[in-house]
């Protein structure tokens, strides 16, 4: 399993603001990894972190096997990167920026058309200046910008901003393609939904460190959802005492449990009772991300 | 150096430089023609008559202009606000863009998103800086050359000296784009690089200027790079004082790279 990002006690101060402190992080080659948070939590300093434009006060940022600030010119030739809230040269047309940049790279836009067309820009739009492009079409040209020359690592600090939801979905698809096809994608947002759809994996960075990092799939399955359930008749030797079940209030035929994991025992004896109805909380990451602040909040 | 920066920097000056050049010539051929406006070859007497202020504004006592005639009123165009206020806003707006502005627009994430040294950019930013400069330069030495066959004064005119007051003006011009550019590379903001960088130029010039009208602060003429900038006697005598040049030689390079270094080690953020 080859390591693409490692960060380790990683900290950075502004003067006596805390930016990030200590933070862990490790992304695996090929994953699509999403990085969550509350504004101010972290996400943008650790981004420029790892972009090698922060010098981090201590610890240490590997990327790609290097050290993120000592490296970063050796390490842009493998990366494409998506600023938040991306400047762009007002006075240059679209293609003028695109060839700029892909010049810089010194890589061939190999991606180019492709993106232009899913992304929805034509050659008319880039032959405007960029400073007559709406909040939209800046967001998608610095996109374009970022992936045409089919980087190995993608960073990405909060792409799907100014995005309509067909564009949001478009990107995306391209996010994944370019997933499976082997490049690791690491994207930071605060849109649960859209990082719980798309994201194999997922850390939420709370305060400046890291609370938690594990598969969107894991998370769910470790969440405590509430189960009630009627029962087809009173059943008062069902086994309740099983790992999945938290806890258990009787209510006649009516159960209210609160479970987490593999719940398959539990059905399994509810079966011997009959289930007359049951309802299943679902397991959101929204709910999953909320209850990791609400303990932050409680100072736990 | 990288030249995909400075060709993308010099086609982003072409219009700022076009119309400046075109100033240049213009004022270049202004010079010459109003020779006659102001003595002609009796300027002797008018330059025994300007006010000190004037005197220590164009750094020249009385004396220096003795015998010059024209080539020593046209050397004065080099000294004129109108040419140090332009050659300065320019190498000032060029430093401040080049780096500080690039923070501020966050224009800076792209450049540095691509493999490119920070050191890169500075270098090739400072560099197209430089030929701008050039260019300025030898527009006014068009327009000084074009006046000056215009107004008849080829003969009283020794314009090969004045190729040597270019030069002392381009290394003045570099010595302020190194400090600018220092500045540019601490600063986040470039509103506020501009208006430091102005503030020094402005008051490394006034330094100069109270020094030579002033007593008491003669002996703090030397602390202004104006100092070293002495157009009219270097027209008068066709010789840049070698002090001159290894001062604003010293002060381009080293602020030049307190500039690189700084830019290689901050923060962007």
């Amino acid at each position: 399993m080859a390591w693409v990002i490692q960060c380790e006690r990683l900290t950075k101060l502004y003067g006596p603001v805390v930016g990030v402190k200590d933070l862990d992080l490790q992304v695996v080659e090929g994953t699509f990894f999403g990085f969550l948070g509350p504004n101010g939590a972290g996400k943008t300093t650790t981004i420029r972190l790892l972009m090698g434009f922060l010098r981090p006060t201590a610890g240490k940022a590997l990327v790609l096997g290097r050290d993120a600030w000592n490296e970063k010119v050796f390490l842009k030739r493998e990366m494409g990167f998506l600023p938040d809230y991306p400047g762009l040269y007002d006075s240059l047309s679209g293609r003028d920026l695109l060839d700029y940049m892909a010049r810089l790279q010194r890589q061939r836009p190999v991606l180019q058309r492709e993106l232009l067309e899913r992304l929805e820009l034509s050659e008319r739009d880039l032959a405007r200046q960029i400073r007559g492009y709406s909040r939209g079409m800046r967001q998608k040209l610095a996109l374009v910008q970022a992936l045409q020359c089919d980087p190995n690592l993608i960073i990405m600090d909060e792409p799907s901003e100014g995005l309509d939801p067909l564009m949001q979905k478009a990107l995306f698809e391209v996010l994944r393609e370019l997933q499976v096809k082997g490049r690791t994608i690491f994207m930071s947002s605060h849109v649960l939904s859209e990082v719980e759809r798309w994201c194999q994996r997922v850390a939420i960075i709370r305060q400046g460190s890291v609370v938690v990092v594990e598969d969107v799939a894991t998370l769910r399955t470790n969440k405590v959802r509430n189960m009630e359930v009627v029962l087809s008749r009173d059943a008062p030797e069902l086994n309740l005492d099983l790992p999945c079940v938290l806890s258990a209030e009787r209510n006649g035929r009516t159960l209210h449990m609160k479970v987490r994991g593999d719940i398959n025992p539990l059905l399994q004896e509810l079966s011997k009772a009959g289930v007359e109805d049951m309802v299943y909380e679902p397991a959101r990451l929204e709910d999953i991300f909320m209850e990791y602040y609400a303990r932050g909040q409680g100072g736990h | 150096m990288n030249p995909i920066i400075l060709g993308k920097t010099l086609l982003g000056y072409r219009l700022a430089l076009l119309l400046m050049a075109a100033a240049m010539v213009g004022f270049g051929m202004l010079i010459p023609s109003t020779y006659d406006a102001f003595g002609g070859r009796y300027f002797e007497d008018f330059a025994r008559n300007m006010p000190k202020g004037l005197q220590a504004f164009l750094k020249s006592e009385v004396g220096s202009f003795v015998g010059s005639g024209a080539q020593g009123y046209v050397s004065t165009g080099f000294r004129h606000p109108i040419f140090l206020i332009v050659g300065a806003a320019f190498t000032i707006a060029a430093a401040s863009g080049a780096l500080a502005r690039e923070v501020e627009r966050r224009t800076i994430y792209l450049i540095l998103s691509r493999p490119t040294p920070r050191y890169e950019l500075v270098v090739s930013r400072f560099l197209g800086m430089a030929l701008g400069l050039a260019l300025l330069l030898a527009a006014m030495m068009v327009g000084t050359t074009a006046g000056v066959a215009l107004s008849q004064l080829s003969s009283s005119v020794n314009l090969a000296r004045f190729v040597l007051v270019a030069a002392n003006a381009f290394l003045l011009l570099i010595a302020l784009g190194g400090v600018a550019f220092f500045i540019s590379a601490l600063a986040s903001d470039g509103g506020k690089a501009i208006a430091l960088s102005a503030g020094f130029a402005v008051a490394s010039f006034f330094l100069d200027f109270l020094a030579g009208l002033w007593e008491p602060l003669r002996s703090l003429g030397p602390a202004s790079i104006y100092h070293y900038y002495d157009p009219v006697n270097v027209a008068i005598t066709g010789r840049v004082p070698i002090l001159h040049v290894a001062v604003l030689l010293a002060v381009a390079a080293a602020s030049f790279t307190a500039a690189v270094m700084t830019f290689q080690r901050r923060d962007i953020a």
